[in-house]
């Protein structure tokens, strides 16, 4: 049996009139995971739930077999979140974060780091607040991998961005997926992304989580006179019921 | 150095400051510095110290959602490098505001408006007082760093009450027990140009200052070693301490509690602190220290005659004090214009009357206090011979408050006085006998004084003490030298009136 990356068991969080209640959720280790779902259903809370920067009430949250609340510290050395815009000072240049990166976790890889720099063209000694949106994100991504982890989540890191560097990004996550010990979950609204490289849709709704399924079953359950769906009708299809 | 460096970005980039942080920065450090001042003196650096060390761990390490906290940095290290960054940033700023104020007063003297201020530029000559203030500091600093990590606002502004509420009962019972120690020695204070209240009063007046600076600086270690422990025990409890914690509920719920203990407790403290300062002036006003057994006569407390024994007093010169520094003791305490001993007396002033326990006739009698004049009997004033003096001058009643608005050095209300007058006056109406009653009533006073550089006495930014060689009074239209007796006539009243009419300011 394939093993979780990362198991959420009966969250419950209230924020104000939002709530997620009895979430249930599972990630597939070795597997890239897309959630998908309404604006406001919680992918972003859920997402910031497994990241510790907010805090559930009741529950259980286990990423890579250790429990979150007892060693935060262990689990971020092996998993790194990336949230959808920068948690840090846009004044800093990407440069002068990598090296201060490098000092806070000595696995940071820098030759890693300055590559994908350049394969995406950015200027790592201009100032973040100079940098567009997409390429706000690029750099997200990047300091990400960077780091080394074995579990990456991130959310909607490819919003913004052109199609040609969307399409670099989707590669970098599959090229990071070689490892095979290595887990993506994302969440977005680009669906085709999923459909490029996900393996496993989580479709969330209303701080629940309706499914969690394999893409390639989705399709052919959803499949309509032998055409298959793509993941944006299977959500459709699903949310609209 | 790359590292010191590195470690200061992690604060300054690997956070976003928002404008929540600012706010919450600015009540921070409004509260701790009012802790740190007790009140009554300002501590602006550590309000600025305190401000930029919260918002910068505030917004690195504080947040959950931070980069600075996702990173895999342990614990104890997040604390370690916050820790250390809050206390020399509090501390840094602390004296370089102290500095900078004192690098102000150096210039207002220069500018010639230290008259306004009357104060030197250092408060102490002891180290240990400075050494004291500064445990002082770090202390108050430290018992307010928890909470840089917490998150829950209610906890926030619970943490920071407990912590300025301990800081004030500190302050109060300080300055509670030193009220009642009263001064132990007369010649330290002599070593001091400005009380310092809390470092001179606490540490200075109680038996064995040595053993509670020992105690003082184990307390200072113990807060700063549980202030680091809580600050690790919070990070790890975000869901305890955190925010975004999602139990908005609860917080609703429980918020009339925690305000109605919040309103009591300050409440409380407020009533504590109205009882013991009202119990202290009580017991204060019983006191022998607390009856007025002397006053000035005039508005010039610089240079104006006081009375003390029924006896008229002039300022004296400084070689004229009590020879012998452990023969002092308190008989009472001074008022300006006969200021009654009340609750801003006791805080502020108390100004007490000391006198040389081996010369009955109190020939010399201090005052100490906020303020540090020495005086000496009239009559025995009287006796000096004036040929060691080289300037004379005669003083209006408002001089020393008209020096204070003047630019440069030069004093107001002034003129220059001939020896030629002098030595007229001295010859006409010989040994004067001074009486208070004579200060009852009058229009306008003159001081005559006799300095022995005249030229530094008028040029120099400090107030020296003169030899005083009498006074003129109007009384009625009339001019009167020293006492109703010597009415001021002919050729001399002229030469007078010349005078009082050129003063300079």
């Amino acid at each position: 049996m394939q093993e979780s990356a990362i198991v959420c068991s009966n969250i419950h969080l209230v924020q104000g009139n939002f709530e997620m209640e009895n979430l249930d959720f599972e990630v597939k280790k070795g597997c890239i995971t897309g959630l998908v779902g309404r604006n406001g259903s919680g992918k972003t809370t859920l997402i910031r739930l497994l990241a510790g920067a907010k805090v559930y009430t009741s529950g259980n949250i286990i990423i890579d077999g250790i429990p979150l609340e007892e060693n935060a510290v262990e689990i971020r050395k092996r998993a790194v979140f990336v949230f959808d815009e920068p948690n840090f000072s846009l004044a800093v240049k990407p440069d002068v974060l990598a090296e201060v990166m490098k000092m806070m976790e000595p696995s940071f890889n820098m030759e890693l780091y300055q590559s994908k720099m350049r394969l995406f063209k950015l200027d790592g000694k201009e100032k973040v607040k100079n940098y567009s949106s997409g390429m706000q994100k690029k750099l997200l991504l990047i300091l990400a991998l960077a780091r080394r982890p074995e579990i990456l989540v991130l959310d909607e890191p490819t919003s913004e961005v052109d199609p040609v560097s969307r399409a670099e990004m989707l590669d970098m996550l599959q090229e990071f997926m070689e490892n095979e010990e290595h887990t993506v979950l994302f969440s977005t609204h680009i669906t085709s992304d999923l459909d490029k490289i996900a393996d496993y849709i989580a479709i969330m709704d209303n701080g629940k989580i309706l499914l969690t399924e394999e893409k390639e079953t989705l399709r052919d359950e959803y499949c309509i006179n032998g055409v298959l769906p793509t993941v944006e009708e299977i959500m459709c299809s699903i949310l609209r019921k | 150095m790359k590292k010191i460096i590195n470690t200061l970005r992690i604060f300054r980039y690997l956070g976003k400051i928002d404008t929540k942080d600012i706010i919450n920065g600015f009540i921070f450090g409004f509260v701790v510095s009012i802790s740190m001042s007790n009140v009554y003196s300002s501590t602006s650096g550590v309000f600025w110290g305190a401000l930029i060390a919260y918002v910068l761990i505030r917004s690195s390490f504080g947040k959950n959602d931070s980069l600075a906290a996702s990173m895999a940095f342990g614990i104890n290290m997040k604390v370690t490098y916050s820790y250390i960054l809050y206390g020399v940033i509090g501390i840094f700023s602390y004296i370089v505001f102290l500095l900078a104020g004192k690098l102000f007063l150096f210039v207002m003297l220069s500018l010639g408006s230290g008259g306004m201020f009357d104060i030197s530029a250092f408060n102490y000559q002891n180290a240990t007082n400075y050494f004291y203030d500064i445990l002082l500091v770090i202390g108050t600093l430290y018992l307010f760093f928890p909470v840089c990590f917490i998150g829950k606002a209610s906890l926030r502004w619970m943490w920071m009450g407990a912590a300025a509420l301990a800081r004030f009962s500190y302050g109060i019972i300080t300055s509670f027990i030193s009220m009642n120690y009263g001064y132990e020695n007369i010649q330290k204070l002599e070593e001091i140009d400005y009380e310092a209240f809390i470092s001179y009063g606490f540490m200075e007046r109680m038996p064995d200052p040595e053993l509670h600076l020992a105690i003082f600086c184990l307390v200072v270690a113990l807060i700063m070693i549980v202030s680091f422990k809580l600050a690790i025990k919070i990070l790890r409890n975000p869901r305890r301490f955190g925010d975004n914690t999602g139990t908005l509920t609860k917080i609703k719920k429980h918020r009339t509690k925690i305000i109605t203990i919040i309103v009591s407790v300050v409440f409380i403290v407020i009533l504590a602190f109205g009882v013991m300062v009202a119990a202290a002036v009580r017991k204060a006003s019983t006191k022998p220290e607390y009856e007025m057994v002397a006053h000035s006569l005039t508005n010039d407390n610089c240079y104006g005659p006081v009375t003390f024994e029924g006896e008229v007093y002039f300022p004296a010169e400084e070689e004229e004090v009590f020879p012998e520094a452990n023969n002092s003791e308190v008989i009472g305490y001074f008022g300006y214009n006969d200021e009654k001993v009340s609750l801003w007396y006791v805080l502020l002033s108390e100004n007490f009357v000391y006198v040389d326990k081996n010369d009955k006739s109190y020939t010399y009698m201090k005052v100490r206090g906020c303020d540090l004049r020495d005086y000496i009997k009239a009559s025995a004033s009287e006796k000096k011979d004036l040929s060691g003096y080289g300037g004379f001058y005669i003083w209006d009643e408002d001089w020393s408050h008209q020096t204070a608005y003047k630019t440069g050095f030069e004093k107001a209300g002034w003129s220059e006085v001939n020896r030629d007058i002098i030595n007229s006056l001295e010859e006409r109406y010989g040994v004067v006998e001074y009486k208070a009653e004579d200060f009852e009533n009058y229009e306008a006073y003159y001081t005559l004084t006799a300095f022995k550089d005249g030229k530094k006495a008028i040029d120099s930014p400090i107030i020296e003490e003169p030899h005083v060689v009498g006074c003129i009074l109007k009384i009625d239209g009339n001019y009167y030298y020293g006492n109703k007796e010597n009415l001021l006539t002919g050729n001399l009243l002229e030469e007078v009136m010349v005078l009082l009419e050129s003063e300079t300011g």
